[in-house]
């Protein structure tokens, strides 16, 4: 067994090989792009925030962050998909349609589950997310894919000093316990089906008075990625078993979505498409 | 880092930003790579801490304290190029190992593999402490400073870290000698 003075020389080492990165190409690119890009003026108080605009770029950002999860490709909900574009269909854009007919999204997470969405009228696609364009803190509804490979907290307001340890493990139910047993919050735990596939649903809700800016970095944060819109929101997260890879779907909500924006979400359920790895 | 230069840049000085930025791209490539540990999320991820230290070093209220503000930003590019890395993680392969060093009995190729692996599991927030710590030789208070967290934050996250990679190590170690008994 290695002694933690072993452990630090050798990662010393390893982390101080090959240091012949060359950053030309880089500079190069961000000196061409200083004519285009303005610099923000002084603005020091108050302090810097993310505008509510750019939250829907936080929130597709965030399933990005350990979901895992990759837009392949879109097709129309035909029954058929499009063939997965794992090397750059992140800017996948729907094909024009000749009929009214809602599209579909076929979505793989990064451990090859696939995972086909109809996208409801009106509905659009913020990165990895599908959601009904509500305000973030009051009427967003959403679905999200995951597959949660980082880990979870204790406390999801203090989040830094509460990581599991040990870390949260791969399992339907390790996720299941770490959720129902974070603090500051209630999550009720039932069986679920999901296309056929067992697991658990975890119904938990953010706390109406929590405040966002007394937590860590302003985030309240259910697992490694997944930080919250704001307070009272309403997530009911979808933990299934494919064979042997926990697929995780979070639909969020508010008291404020509208009954319509929860049917769509439930039709969304109804008719999800889940596929194993190949 | 030259004040002067920092404050001109803040004026809008292209000239001095980009002299700015041709003395630590190269510093930041490597922290991000490292971090990241993926050549393309670290050109990216550098790519976006030197447009933002652009934009925003009018924003920048102590000139001196140039370092550790353009090191946050850059960490904050490594989380967002890390979310994209998260989704094709199992996609990724491991990077090959590089050639060890004659002088380093300890940089085995095993000893990479199994570091690479170990430090792939750990959080980006691990790794930029780790990254900070052990490559640019910060002292904790000033890893804490930079990433305004606090330093007991960062003895958690170091110990976290160092711990798996240890694991990591240790975990080597049982198979060969576990394959040496068969």
């Amino acid at each position: 067994m290695s002694t933690d003075r072993d452990t630090t020389r050798i990662v010393r080492s390893w982390l101080r090989t090959d240091e012949h990165e060359s950053a030309d190409r880089v500079l190069d690119a961000v000196l061409d792009r200083l004519d285009t890009i303005p610099q923000r003026r002084i603005t020091w108080w108050p302090a810097r925030r993310f505008p509510e605009m750019n939250q829907a770029v936080r929130i597709a950002l965030a399933s990005a962050a350990v979901v895992a999860v990759a837009l392949v490709g879109i097709s129309f909900f035909t029954g058929q998909v499009g063939s997965p574009n794992l090397g750059g269909g992140l800017q996948s854009t729907p094909t024009p349609s000749p009929t009214p007919s809602p599209t579909s999204y076929l979505i793989t997470n990064g451990e090859g589950v696939r995972v086909t969405l109809a996208l409801p009228d009106g509905w659009v696609r913020g990165g990895w997310v599908v959601n009904n364009g509500g305000n973030m803190r009051t009427s967003l509804t959403a679905i999200q894919v995951w597959a949660v490979t980082g880990n979870s907290y204790t406390d999801p307001c203090h989040w830094t000093e509460t990581e599991l340890d040990p870390p949260l493990g791969p399992t339907v139910d390790d996720l299941v316990t770490a959720l129902e047993n974070q603090l500051t919050r209630e999550a009720t735990t039932s069986d679920v089906t999901l296309d056929g596939y067992t697991g658990k649903l975890v119904k938990m809700t953010v706390p109406t008075d929590a405040v966002f800016t007394d937590c860590d970095s302003g985030e309240f944060r259910s697992w490694d990625g997944r930080y919250h819109q704001g307070p009272g929101q309403q997530d009911d997260v979808y933990i299934v078993d494919v064979e042997g890879f926990r697929l995780v779907i979070d639909t969020l909500s508010y008291p404020g979505s509208s009954a319509a924006d929860l049917e769509k979400l439930q039709q969304m359920l109804d008719t999800i498409q889940i596929e194993p790895p190949a | 880092m030259d004040t002067d230069l920092v404050v001109r840049a803040q004026r809008g000085d292209k000239e001095a930003y980009a002299i700015l930025a041709t003395e630590i791209a190269d510093r930041f490539l490597a922290v991000s790579r490292r971090i990241l540990r993926d050549i393309d999320l670290a050109e990216d991820a550098t790519q976006q801490a030197l447009l933002s230290i652009w934009q925003d070093l009018p924003q920048l209220r102590d000139p001196a304290r140039f370092d550790a503000w353009s090191y946050r930003l850059l960490v904050r590019a490594c989380y967002a190029e890390g979310r994209k890395q998260r989704r094709w993680a199992p996609n990724l392969r491991l990077l090959p190992a590089d050639e060890p060093t004659a002088a380093d009995g300890y940089s085995s190729v095993v000893d990479r593999d199994q570091l690479e692996t170990g430090f792939r599991r750990l959080s980006i927030d691990q790794r930029a402490v780790v990254v900070m710590h052990h490559y640019l030789d910060m002292p904790l208070d000033r890893v804490a400073d930079t990433l305004g967290i606090p330093v007991g934050t960062v003895n958690s996250r170091l110990h976290y870290a160092m711990r798996g990679l240890r694991a990591a190590l240790d975990a080597d170690a049982r198979s060969t000698t576990q394959e040496a008994a068969r």
